[in-house]
């Protein structure tokens, strides 16, 4: 009888230590190749992608595209020339947005990698904070800059409509026609020049000043890679075609 | 009697013929996306908001020239308003940041809940706006031509390459001021 008490309670001794063991061996066997050892969860989690643009944001917002006339055919020369900076950059966030600096399509913001620099005076794994044109805007925060007349009379139809809608919690994605949004975790090749005002690097130049290259989104941690300028490929905006990066930074070089 | 017949029948023929060859050659404008305002443009309704008074007798203008083109008819008709709730068009200006020097304006397309469309949408639209950039348009010419481009927009004209269409844009260098025999071949192709 005791015999048996004896071996009942080693089995049990032995399970708790097996279980005890696997607990503590668990961390070792199953590696995360992004954890250092000794690294906190702070430098951890330190720029990894990430934005504000929910899944939701993304299926309920109001597609909005907005068509410009524009004066002059924009030259690549006239826009090197009235750019400060040209880097390729990787986005590290989408923070927020807003249309207090941009009352047409708004301004997305967030931070960004400077990979390589082109021309200006950014340096090489640089941190900055940006502003692209467009992105999702809360209608609340588009209309605040809004004529007024436009407001009422959107106002009027969704009330005839019979829609209640929350502005606060509902967005509008504009953007003109060609350009692109900024995504986290991807590669561009990017024209900024420091507005001072925002005190943020503002990408410019619309379609030409903003375009990605074919470069694998980043999903775990945004730091600067090498680039082989001869296999990456950068997308025009306007026609879809890509070209060698290689190519695209020799005319841009020949144009400053 | 069979040869009245048979006359009757060449006659039928001769016109079946002549129907379907002009249809063959019938222009097929090019630059529209081929959507329209949903309630057509029989009596389309222009609103001058008190930020584009500047504009007023350019935008007056332009919609006469779109009533009136010099190239035929077509359902164009319209007139001005002082409210927008019910208009087709609504017209407003500003001085715009400098990075849109080279924009003269902008035309957005909207629903009838008041949701923004694309132009490369299938959805017709119930209103347009037109937004002008007060920094740009101070020659009064150039002022009643972006308006009739504008306009053109609204009624669901796309920007064209053919310097001899008011839907050329500037920066193809347009060289007409005013609505050309295509561009009224278009609205009646839509509308
Ligand atoms: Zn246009």
């Amino acid at each position: 009888m005791n015999k048996k008490k004896v071996l009942v309670a080693f089995i049990a001794c032995s399970i708790l230590i097996s279980i005890i063991l696997i607990m503590a061996i668990k961390p070792t066997i199953k590696v995360n190749e992004n954890i250092v050892l000794g690294e906190t969860t702070a430098e951890r989690t330190k720029n990894k992608p990430s934005t504000f643009v929910t899944e939701q944001i993304k299926e309920t917002a109001e597609d909005a595209q907005v068509a410009t006339e524009l004066n002059e055919e924009v030259t690549m020369k006239g826009l090197i020339d009235s750019t400060e900076n040209i880097a390729i950059v990787r986005i590290i966030s989408l923070d927020s947005s807003s249309a207090k600096f941009d009352p047409v399509v708004g301004n997305t913001y967030g931070k960004l990698l400077i990979n390589s620099v082109v021309k200006g005076n950014l340096k090489e794994g640089e941190i900055v904070d940006y502003a692209a044109l467009g992105g999702y805007l809360t209608i609340a925060e588009w209309e605040q800059y809004q004529p007024a007349a436009a407001n009422e009379k959107r106002d009027f139809l969704r009330e005839q409509s019979g829609i209640k809608l929350n502005k606060e919690e509902s967005y509008i994605h504009l953007q003109f026609e060609d350009n692109i949004d900024v995504e986290e975790g991807k590669t561009y090749i990017a024209y900024m020049n420091y507005n001072s005002e925002m005190g943020k690097y503002e990408i410019t130049g619309f379609a030409d000043g903003l375009m990605e290259l074919s470069i694998e989104k980043e999903q775990k941690r945004v730091s600067p890679i090498n680039i082989d300028s001869q296999k990456v490929m950068i997308k025009n905006n306007h026609t879809g075609e890509y070209e060698s990066l290689e190519s695209y930074t020799e005319k841009v070089k020949s144009n400053m | 009697m069979s040869k009245i017949k048979k006359n009757i029948s060449c006659l039928i023929l001769f016109f079946i013929i002549v129907s379907i060859s002009s249809c063959a050659f019938a222009m097929t404008p090019t630059y529209t996306h081929a959507i329209r305002y949903s309630r057509g443009v029989g009596n389309t309704c222009y609103y001058v908001d008190s930020s584009a008074s500047f504009f007023t007798s350019s935008i007056n203008s332009a919609a006469n020239n779109w009533v009136h083109t010099d190239y035929g008819a077509n359902p164009i008709y319209m007139t001005a308003v002082s409210s927008t709730k019910a208009s087709h068009m609504d017209i407003y200006a500003g001085y715009l940041l400098d990075k849109y020097n080279n924009t003269n304006a902008y035309t957005t397309i909207w629903t009838s809940s008041a949701t923004q469309l694309y132009f490369n949408g299938t959805s017709n639209y119930y209103y347009a706006e037109i937004v002008l950039n007060r920094n740009n348009m101070t020659a009064n010419t150039e002022n009643t031509s972006t308006v009739t481009h504008e306009m053109g927009h609204c009624f669901g004209l796309d920007d064209w390459t053919y310097a001899y269409s008011i839907m050329c844009s500037p920066k193809s260098e347009r060289k007409v001021t005013r609505v050309q025999q295509c561009d009224n071949d278009t609205v009646n192709y839509l509308y």
